[in-house]
């Protein structure tokens, strides 16, 4: 059970406080309602170079890190499709060395073009780095566009394009944080070692003046339904094959999640999962294999995803995937089996509550998604699933017209 | 109330460093138990150290290899029953194999220990090794092998060891292709009788694994299993590479990998302290001198950082990053310069009081929690360092001079003994 106090301020920031006195540490998580799907075409990878440009220094203090690292902090941050969040941990001692800090970033940054120009090269780099100098590093660049057609989760947190990198103007990324960095757009989550009034007094202090701003609401197009399949086949300088299918799902908040969720456990959550066992172990096929879902806000993707073993070919590969989604999609799952998935989801839940920032990271998603105390709730809701209910989400998910597969072949 | 925004609040510096206790205890059979007994939840991990590392088994392969099939099946249980247990209770198995020793990790609820613990009791003292899992596990290992063999930043990193060290060291790290066709069955069955053994092997609790946790491990592992002494832990002349700068070309490569370090000397040596302080300042955390000059100041690339690796014998400090082909020559010389600045000019009191205080922040976050703790900790069973060890750091980190500094720079950052790598074009 993770206890919680929350307040809203009258500039709408949600500030949620857990305490756990196990740790002399406190940490101080933000999380800012925008992401790469709050992107327009033409200006992809905006959020995460925001996430950057978050870093270069704020209105009243020229450098974000120094001043952090001199009261024993440390931080970081990431941006995903839907979100952007960042945390620090520092000693309970020093937490109003944080607040200062973060309220002077969501007050304003210090919007410079040296900052801009230096960050648009390292980002640079990272899409490099990431997607382009490492085997199978392209494959998110290819898959995205194959399952949406209109959804902005069609293009990757780095960007579609890196000239929309390359060609961000200052007034681009002024107009980027005034229309999504505020108050009113985020969630602030602080635990460890802290004292509940204590930090809604903090929060008071150093955010309570920051103006709410007007959000861009822009309209996201829904994904309409898929009715034919897709296919995909590229040949790169890679040691093996792989194949790599996806089937659109419900959204993080769809009644079917915990299902779904489940669904994926059963064919690869540890050495005993069905793909791992059958695919691996007892057909050797595959050399590693993986099925997991994304946990969007909107609808998003279940994958599966394999490395195939040499003597295996494409045809076999495919083939044996569809043989283990058709059998879980025609006969019930074990009793047995759902309590093993059930069991593993548990002790999952409880080894995530052992880290203060981890509580701090999960309570901001459930905060924003609905309510924090929420977090409770969810071994409750994976204990609810039955064996009817997997079945049921099998088949409507597991078929060849909801399915996009990337076929990606070694030039070897 | 008017706010300050420019002034920072006030802080207090991290004065004490506080490391939870360690209770050590042996089992009936002198295996040396290291408890870390602290948390919140009721969890626990067990690490077997077993004298079972690639030095022990001084053939490639031969040692990750059977801490892999371990788990493969055993007497009482075959690979799928064995991996529906871990899964059914809940419970992770974890392997890794260091040069000195190969660590099997149980994480595990601690009201399913007496049945988790009854499943690795099995796998630890009779595992079976069928030929078609050790042969599933080779197929695999090539293949990440070849795939690793890909990456510009892995190939500098062999490049980096096996110059350093020697391709016939194992600090070398040289892997053959052919060592994935040669290992056969019969030398793991015969390695796993002489490594995993009571003699010689620690075990590491961290959590809360319960009051009887003491009698759980005598019944599965207090016993005389095998009588065996530990292999010798071979101790082979360290060859130092000759070659200064080595260049390792990828014509697809769309980044180059860099790999510039030193040898240096293990946990014991009396200035190894105080360089990792230096190396902190060096490149140690994001502020550090190669992160603001390379990557906050030019763009040149996506991360750099300074790192040292210590084994029991000896260590190296190397500084790694990933640039474009025609920034490499200038990511070079900027990093010499940096190792040159830290030579001739002292460092500000500022800087050094910023380090300083990140690093005491760094020690905290390093030693929250039981976890963290014994995580660390492990890096001391090889040379047989107390704990105390820790509380030495922290002395020196707040006593180390500017002066302190520099002499160390002066000594272990002089060029002439760096060896410089390079991955790409």
């Amino acid at each position: 059970m993770i206890n919680i106090e929350k307040r809203t301020l009258d500039n709408g920031l949600r500030v949620v406080v857990h305490v756990d006195r196990s740790t002399p540490l406190a940490a101080i998580n933000i999380l800012f309602n925008v992401g790469a799907k709050n992107e327009y075409p033409d200006k992809t990878g905006f959020a995460h170079l925001f996430e950057h440009l978050m870093f270069g220094g704020s209105k009243n203090i020229p450098s974000y890190d120094a001043p952090l690292q001199r009261v024993g902090g440390d931080n970081n941050a990431w941006t995903n499709n839907d979100v952007t969040n960042y945390y620090l941990t520092l000693p309970a001692d020093n937490l109003e060395t944080g607040f200062w800090l973060e309220s002077d970033r969501m007050l304003e940054l210090d919007f410079s073009e040296k900052s801009l120009e230096v960050q648009r090269k390292v980002v640079i780099e990272e899409y490099k780095q990431r997607y382009l100098n490492q085997p199978y590093g392209d494959i998110p660049l290819l898959v995205g566009p194959m399952a949406y057609k209109v959804h902005p989760y069609q293009w990757p947190t780095i960007g579609k394009d890196i000239s929309h990198i390359e060609n961000a103007t200052l007034d681009d990324v002024k107009e980027f944080f005034f229309s999504h960095y505020a108050p009113n757009n985020a969630i602030m989550v602080v635990s460890g070692n802290v004292d509940p009034d204590h930090v809604f007094k903090l929060a008071d202090k150093w955010f309570g003046d920051i103006p709410n701003r007007t959000i861009d609401k822009k309209t996201i197009p829904a994904e309409p339904e898929q009715t034919e399949e897709r296919k995909t086949s590229v040949e790169r300088n890679v040691p093996a094959n792989m194949i790599h299918m996806v089937y659109h799902i419900g959204s993080r908040t769809d009644e079917n999640f915990y299902t779904t969720d489940l669904l994926s456990d059963v064919l690869s959550n540890g050495p005993s999962s069905r793909l791992i066992q059958s695919l691996i172990k007892e057909q050797q096929l595959f050399s590693d294999i993986n099925a997991y879902i994304s946990g969007d806000h909107h609808p998003g993707l279940y994958t599966v995803t394999g490395r195939l073993l040499p003597s295996t070919s494409m045809e076999q590969a495919e083939q044996a995937i569809h043989n283990e989604l058709d059998k879980i999609s025609t006969e019930k799952v074990s009793d047995y089996e759902l309590q093993k998935v059930k069991n593993k989801i548990e002790s999952t839940l409880v080894f995530s509550e052992i880290n203060f920032l981890n509580k701090a990271m999960n309570l901001a998603q459930f905060e924003l998604l609905d309510k924090a105390e929420n977090i409770n709730l969810e071994v409750d809701k994976y204990r609810a699933v039955s064996a009817e209910g997997l079945l049921d989400i099998a088949q409507k998910t597991f078929k060849a017209t909801n399915r996009s597969t990337l076929y990606y072949h070694s030039k070897g | 109330m008017q706010l300050h925004r420019h002034t920072a609040p006030e802080f207090k510096t991290v004065s004490d460093f506080n490391l939870l206790p360690v209770q050590i205890f042996e089992l009936d059979n002198g295996i040396k138990v290291h408890l870390l007994e602290a948390g919140s939840q009721e969890v626990a991990k067990i690490d077997f150290l077993f004298p079972a590392g690639s030095i022990q088994a001084a053939k490639s392969l031969l040692a990750s290899v059977t801490s892999k099939a371990m788990i493969e099946g055993s007497e009482k249980y075959t690979s799928a029953e064995i991996a529906e247990k871990i899964d059914f209770y809940g419970a992770y198995i974890g392997q890794q194999t260091v040069f000195h020793n190969s660590v099997l990790t149980l994480i595990s609820l601690s009201h399913f220990l007496p049945e988790t613990l009854e499943v690795l009791e099995d796998i630890v003292k009779h595992p079976t090794f069928e030929q078609k899992e050790i042969d599933t596990i080779l197929e695999r290992r090539k293949q990440e092998y070849l795939i690793e063999s890909d990456k510009v930043k892995t190939l500098a990193a062999r490049a980096f060891t096996q110059n350093l060290y020697g391709k016939e060291h194992p600090y070398g790290n040289f892997v053959a292709q052919e060592a994935f066709d040669e290992l056969t069955r019969d030398e793991i069955v015969d390695f796993h009788k002489k490594a995993y053994i009571p003699e010689g092997t620690h075990i590491i609790i961290s959590g809360q694994p319960g009051k009887n946790i003491k009698s759980l491990l005598n019944k599965y592992f207090g016993h005389k299993w095998n009588t065996n002494s530990p292999l010798p832990d071979w101790k082979p002349e360290i060859f130092q590479g000759t070659e200064k700068e080595v260049f390792i070309p990828k014509a697809d490569a769309l980044q180059s990998a860099i790999k510039i370090g030193r040898p240096l000397f293990n946990k014991l040596h009396p200035d190894f302290h105080g360089i990792q302080i230096l190396n902190t300042i060096l490149g140690g955390y994001f502020g550090s001198r190669l992160m603001t000059n390379i990557r906050e100041e030019k763009g040149l690339t996506y991360g750099i950082s300074s790192f040292i690796m210590t084994y029991k014998h000896t260590g190296f400090l190397v500084i790694s990053t990933d640039v474009r082909a025609e920034n490499r020559e200038l990511a070079v010389k900027e990093i010499f310069n940096e190792i040159k600045r830290l030579r001739e000019e002292t460092i500000s009191e500022e800087e050094l009081t910023l380090v300083r205080n990140f690093l005491s922040g760094d020690m905290i976050r390093n030693f929250d929690g039981p976890f963290a703790t014994s995580d660390n900790y492990r890096g001391l069973i090889d040379l047989e360092i107390e704990p105390e060890y820790f509380n030495d750091f922290f002395n020196v980190l707040m006593r180390i001079t500017a002066e302190g500094i520099k002499d160390l720079a002066q000594k272990y950052l002089q060029e002439a003994d760096f060896i410089t790598v390079v991955a790409g074009k």
